[in-house]
């Protein structure tokens, strides 16, 4: 998944990036309610964490006004207050769940999950085409029920594919899906991912449609 | 007593006890008049009959009465004998009814031979009387007597006081019943009146105990006694104020959970992080998980020394430091983030003085102040704090070359948890100023054309 950590904080929001990536996830970073509204106009994300003290603009604001942008994509709401009011309003802002500081990092990557997959209309975390199932909750890939290990990098290619099957991905989009802005890219490393994931689940897999991208091949 | 008593019993009280406090008051003096007054005409009236029995005898011409001209005393004694025809004519005068039944009277001549006397006359009490009024007793019963010479006839009328005395009583009792009844009616209405006024106070009651404590709406006073509607005003205004301290309060409480919780989800954060991968990102975590804990650290000893600034806990060593030891104490604890930063601090004039509130205190202050001015100043820039006494205060100001505060964001500054950049907590300026105000100085910001100056006052120790 590729998240977006809206956190003013910065040991918080470092931490949040480190942890999430730690956790197989491609997660950037920005300090502020206007950064985080560019961010989203430029780039896909699967899911926003949104910090509700922020600098520039209360979290709720500017998350109500992203909603009536038609801005859809699924949002997680951090917030060190408890208090119940804050937390129906954040609800009724188009909050799609909240959680409360300190909390933990798993659960946090788990109800991001939940979020995606909820926004998708899948009714399951594990994503399968044909023989191929993929978990991305525990990261697990299995090829005719046998266990395959892949990079970080290969794993988000292969979840962005596997989520829309059949959909033709760019390389642009791909790698999008791999790096957060901050990360240095060479400019052939989808294709590189491309190859070794090849490699791994067998070489008729992924198709390369040429001059546009890539995409999982139709099951026969 | 009677003040612990409920409204309605306090005001009939007040109602019966002066009622028939000012009627018993007045009451000896009414009678005393009536009585006076009762007298005088009753006695009016004893010599009236007195004068109407002697015109009588003159009108029917009583053969024993001669010249009226020629009656002068002494003289004409023997001429007035008593006849039967006169006895006749006097007992018939006597028994007219035009004459009150209840006196007696006899005419005599004026050496005591009896011309006539009415029937049921107590011959005792009429028997040798002085001219004019007196009182006298015969079997029992008191007389009242008056004797006049008229015409050269004695006249003898009296009448008896024991009637005079039932006369009294009754008025005594028309006065009295009408008073009594008229009070209890009194008491009566005045009860239920007060019932009725009480009502709305019991429906008043009832939806203050009712109340939920967020409750925004005022208390309604409708119909009721105007006299009620300041208290209620007051409720209302008390209760205004009570949500706002809870709002206040309610506010404080989450801010202090941001601040609080905020670095420990870092800590949390990066302790994960730094289980989850190995080498030099886990140290790095590590190490942001330290500047947290560092973080929480300051927060919770700010919180802290805020809870004692507000709740008047004794500080100890009060003006025992002088203004620069103060100075240079702040100065030393700003150095390394001030080298860290690349600002300068400048202290250029100096002040001996004895200050007097206690040196870590006056300390703090002036620290979190130069840490403003050195976290908003620009690299390589300095930071200018200059000392000088005013009158009774030691004066303080600090100017940054930072970029300075909007002219309305200002007056927040001092809030608590109001701060401008995200790696602050709000708490810095707040502990300076509840710093000046408990010993009595004051805390001024504003903007300048470099930068926002601080200027920190505080009172001196007394010379003696």
């Amino acid at each position: 998944m590729h998240i977006l950590i809206v956190e003013d904080d910065r040991l918080v929001g470092d931490g949040l990036q480190c942890g999430l990536e730690a956790l197989g996830q491609t997660a950037d970073w920005v300090q502020s309610a206007g950064a985080a509204e560019s961010a989203l106009d430029l780039a896909a994300f699967d899911a926003v964490v949104l910090d509700l003290g922020l600098p520039d603009e209360d979290g709720l604001t500017a998350l109500g006004r992203w909603r009536r942008q038609g801005k859809d994509v699924p949002v997680l709401v951090l917030t060190a207050r408890d208090a119940v009011p804050e937390r129906i309003q954040g609800l009724n802002k188009g909050a799609d769940d909240y959680l409360t500081k300190p909390f933990d990092l798993e659960e946090l990557v788990a109800r991001l999950h939940s979020l995606v997959r909820r926004a998708s209309g899948r009714s399951s975390n594990v994503m399968r085409y044909g023989a191929l199932v993929f978990d991305p909750t525990t990261l697990e890939v299995t090829l005719e029920d046998r266990p395959i290990s892949l990079s970080r990098r290969e794993l988000a290619v292969l979840e962005a594919l596997m989520k829309q099957p059949g959909r033709v991905l760019s390389s642009e989009q791909l790698q999008n899906f791999l790096y957060g802005w901050s990360e240095g890219v060479e400019s052939n490393a989808v294709a590189v991912h491309v190859h070794n994931l090849r490699g791994k689940l067998g070489g008729n897999l992924i198709e390369t449609v040429r001059g546009l991208g890539y995409r999982l091949k139709e099951s026969s | 007593m009677i003040l612990r008593w409920s409204l309605r019993w306090r005001l009939m009280a007040v109602i019966c006890l002066s009622l028939a406090g000012l009627w018993l008051l007045l009451a000896p003096w009414m009678l005393f008049s009536v009585k006076a007054e009762m007298e005088r005409t009753l006695d009016d009236r004893l010599a009236a009959s007195a004068r109407m029995v002697a015109s009588l005898v003159n009108r029917h011409e009583l053969p024993t009465s001669g010249d009226p001209g020629a009656a002068t005393p002494g003289a004409d004694a023997q001429s007035l004998a008593p006849s039967p025809q006169a006895s006749q004519m006097l007992d018939k005068a006597i028994a007219n009814p035009e004459f009150p039944a209840s006196l007696a009277c006899r005419v005599s001549t004026r050496r005591g031979e009896i011309l006539a006397q009415s029937q049921d006359a107590p011959t005792q009490a009429l028997d040798n009387s002085a001219e004019g009024y007196s009182n006298r007793e015969v079997d029992g019963q008191r007389w009242r007597v008056y004797t006049a010479t008229i015409d050269g006839l004695r006249i003898t009328t009296a009448d008896r006081l024991s009637t005079r005395d039932e006369l009294m009583t009754s008025v005594i009792v028309a006065a009295v019943v009408p008073f009594i009844a008229a009070l209890a009616g009194t008491l009566v209405l005045v009860g239920f009146g007060i019932e009725r006024s009480l009502r709305p106070l019991q429906k008043l009651s009832h939806s203050v105990a009712g109340r939920s404590v967020d409750s925004a709406e005022p208390l309604q006073w409708r119909g009721g006694p105007t006299e009620v509607e300041p208290l209620v005003d007051e409720i209302n205004r008390l209760m205004i104020r009570v949500q706002q301290a809870m709002r206040r309060e309610r506010r404080f409480t989450g801010d202090a959970a941001h601040e609080l919780r905020t670095p420990l989800t870092a800590i949390k954060t990066q302790l994960h992080v730094a289980r989850l991968t190995p080498g030099e990102p886990a140290e790095r975590a590590l190490q942001q998980a330290e500047r947290a804990v560092d973080k929480l650290q300051s927060t919770l000893e700010q919180l802290l020394l805020l809870a004692r600034l507000d709740g008047n806990a004794a500080f100890e060593d009060v003006g025992c430091t002088t203004a620069d030891e103060i100075s240079s104490d702040a100065i030393r604890d700003v150095t390394a983030r001030a080298r860290a930063n690349d600002v300068h601090v400048k202290y250029q004039t100096h002040c001996a003085e004895e200050v007097a509130v206690p040196a870590a205190l006056a300390v703090t202050a002036l620290r979190n102040l130069l840490e403003n001015a050195v976290r908003f100043s620009p690299e390589g820039e300095t930071v200018l704090m200059t000392t000088e006494t005013e009158g009774q205060y030691c004066v303080w100001t600090v100017l940054d070359k930072g970029p300075g505060v909007a002219q309305d964001k200002l007056s927040e500054l001092t809030q608590r948890f109001v701060h401008l950049e995200p790696n602050g907590n709000g708490l810095g300026l707040a502990i300076v100023e509840t710093i000046a105000r408990r010993f009595g100085g004051s805390l001024e910001l504003t903007n300048t054309a470099e930068g926002l100056q601080a200027t920190l006052r505080l009172p001196l120790k007394d010379a003696t």
